[in-house]
């Protein structure tokens, strides 16, 4: 399906966005079938309804199709694309007023060897899973596109147009209160 | 290492444990994980962390449907390029919940799909499957994927959909090889 000249994902992507600016509706299918999953899943890290997300995602994939003659590779594809998707969802927080502002989430201490130790009997993954969950929405996404996407902090802040400190800030909380939650679960199923 | 140098390195260590950081930036962090043994373990953690959010593939994302209903809206877009993309994706909507419109696929020129108005004669052949209720949305995109087919409409009343398939396919194996997906298929029939 892809050229042998292609050798990095990114280049795979680049150059189904080429032929998409052509109308080629074979790499518009390509193309929707190795992003689809990775952005509906950051839109959903931001909002949790899945109608919605999936309406998003369909303009998403609009407006991929629509710019892809404009694409110049000063990003790679996926930031491009992620960018167009966090567009998405904050012009759709602010139509139903739901757009706050999360930094503004107190500094808190690290929990230190003892909540790694606990996180090292975590055995079950729901818990962790259940856990990601709790996390606000700025905090999730920050970890989703960290830990899934394996995005850099540079890309992410690309993405969500914020300063790569408050990137790196986002994710050193969100760990920490992903500890606390394991904590807090892991004490719950002692007293059971 | 003072406390502030510390903290910067534990906020790369998830950019870190992705892969992402650049190589003076990686080398930082490696000189600081063999001085100090709690930010290896947080290294552990964070993996463990990694592991959970890559293991838990299971949002059910619009896959193949969402594909299918982007065709109509690029489809309805070409027919009306004055139509903006809201409008033309309520009335594609619209017009498809009263049954009005019905878009079938033709493989054209090595371009994809092409879809059009179904009050128009089919001149080539479909299939028309029922999937079972308990398939996924991955096992039905890895089975359209792999005998190149694509879902140009439905789901009827009935629950069914139209498959269209690769010129020269030979339909009677290509319906018996998908009765065989008894997992994933219920019925599968010619039609057309």
């Amino acid at each position: 399906m892809f050229s042998d000249r292609a050798t990095t994902p990114n280049d795979l992507l680049r150059q189904l966005l080429s032929r998409m600016a052509q109308a080629d509706r074979t790499a518009f299918d390509s193309f929707y079938r190795e992003m689809e999953k990775p952005v509906f899943r950051f839109l959903k890290s931001k909002l949790n309804d899945p109608f919605t997300c999936a309406d998003l995602l369909h303009d998403v994939f609009l407006d991929v199709w629509r710019a892809a003659p404009g694409f110049d590779g000063r990003s790679s594809v996926k930031t491009w694309v992620f960018s167009i998707a966090y567009r998405k969802v904050v012009d759709f927080m602010r139509k139903n007023s739901r757009f706050t502002d999360e930094d503004s989430i107190p500094e808190q201490e690290d929990e230190g060897p003892a909540a790694v130790e606990c996180i090292w009997k975590a055995e079950e993954a729901d818990m962790l899973r259940a856990c990601l969950e709790t996390l606000k929405p700025d905090h999730r996404l920050a970890v989703e596109m960290t830990f899934y996407n394996d995005m850099s902090y540079k890309e992410i802040a690309e993405v969500t147009n914020v300063p790569e400190g408050t990137v790196k800030t986002r994710v050193f909380h969100a760990k920490s209160l992903l500890l606390r939650c394991l904590q807090q679960r892991m004490r719950a199923k002692v007293r059971e | 290492m003072t406390a502030q140098q510390h903290r910067a390195t534990e906020e790369l260590l998830p950019f870190w444990a992705n892969g992402s950081l650049d190589d003076d930036e990686r080398l930082e962090v490696e000189r600081a994980l063999k001085a100090d043994e709690n930010l290896s373990e947080q290294v552990a953690m964070l993996r463990l962390i990694r592991g959970a959010i890559q293991d838990s593939d299971d949002i059910q994302s619009p896959g193949e449907f969402g594909l299918a209903r982007l065709h109509r809206a690029l489809d309805r877009e070409t027919a009306q390029p004055s139509v903006t993309r809201r409008t033309a994706a309520i009335s594609a909507l619209a017009a498809a919940v009263v049954g009005g419109l019905v878009v079938f696929g033709l493989e054209q020129g090595g371009q994809g799909n092409v879809y059009r108005q179904a009050s128009t004669v089919i001149d080539q052949p479909m299939l028309t499957v029922a999937f079972s209720p308990d398939a996924s949305e991955a096992s039905i995109r890895d089975l359209l994927q792999r005998y190149s087919l694509s879902i140009v409409n439905g789901p009827s009343a009935l629950g069914l959909y139209f498959l269209s398939f690769p010129e020269g396919t030979d339909t009677d194996e290509l319906s018996r090889n998908l009765r065989a997906e008894t997992t994933i298929i219920q019925s599968a029939d010619k039609s057309g």
